[in-house]
């Protein structure tokens, strides 16, 4: 590893990085359970009230993370990098520490805890990313579990089509079991 | 998540945790200790006795 890339001899800061991230979102047929996963990789939840920790699953002879690996929890500089991002159902900030991989957009951490949460239609997220001009109405929730946000617009347009939804439940619901099970506080919107 | 190419590796110790100020869940209620029994009231003094009044003579009959 080049030495030069490495930072960690410098004085240690000793506030956490504040960056972006999206999730997926799982939860029980009531609302009264959710929980965060990643829309990408190993597809564990993150704990609730306590700190999200990285694994390496390719190797367990480096730090995790390591610059030449892909291993951490991932978040980025600024949101509207997440413009792109597959499905997401919740939008929000997270702290970061610990080792920290620091990349041109953003970071891949040892450690990591949600700060800030909302709700977000993944079809108004793929048009407008973070500006999307509706609230979130309702969640879908598919067998399995998996909930997916939707605005009244997207609503529409999903019966419509015949978008199957098993089971449909107010955002307020959810967004409050959300914000409970993390003892977290709403994202507001920009 | 595209974050782009990496540039270093970097530490951050935190003073404190950036986890949210958690209210412990509710532990289950035990069950309620017996409550201590109620010490022992001070006996009363005992009232003193009454005077007894004097016996009344019986009277004496008279020998037929």
């Amino acid at each position: 590893m080049d030495a030069l890339r490495y930072d960690v001899a410098s004085p240690a800061r000793t506030e956490p990085i504040v960056a972006w991230r999206t999730w997926t979102l799982a939860g029980s047929r009531d609302a009264s359970s959710v929980r965060l996963l990643p829309i990408a990789g190993d597809g564990k939840p993150w704990p609730a009230r306590v700190p999200a920790s990285a694994t390496c699953t390719k190797s367990r002879h480096h730090a995790v993370p390591d610059l030449d690996c892909t291993c951490g929890l991932h978040a980025v500089a600024e949101a509207e990098t997440l413009r792109r991002t597959r499905d997401p159902a919740v939008l929000g900030t997270v702290a970061i520490w610990g080792l920290i991989a620091e990349h041109d957009l953003g970071y891949r951490a040892a450690f990591a805890y949600p700060q800030r949460v909302r709700l977000v239609c993944y079809l108004c997220f793929s048009l407008w990313a973070i500006h999307a001009p509706s609230d979130v109405e309702v969640v879908v929730r598919h067998r399995g579990g998996r909930m997916v946000p939707l605005c009244g617009p997207h609503l529409e347009l999903s019966r419509r089509y015949a978008y199957p939804m098993p089971t449909v439940l107010p955002a307020g619901a959810v967004t409050s079991a959300l914000l409970s099970t993390y003892a977290v506080d709403p994202l507001p919107r920009p | 998540m595209d974050i782009g190419q990496p540039r270093r590796i970097i530490e951050i110790e935190p003073v404190s945790l950036p986890l949210p100020d958690l209210v412990p869940e509710p532990a289950p209620v035990p069950a309620a200790p017996p409550e201590p029994a109620a010490p022992p009231e001070p006996a009363a003094p005992p009232e003193p006795a009454a005077p007894q009044e004097p016996a009344e003579p019986e009277p004496v009959r008279p020998d037929p």
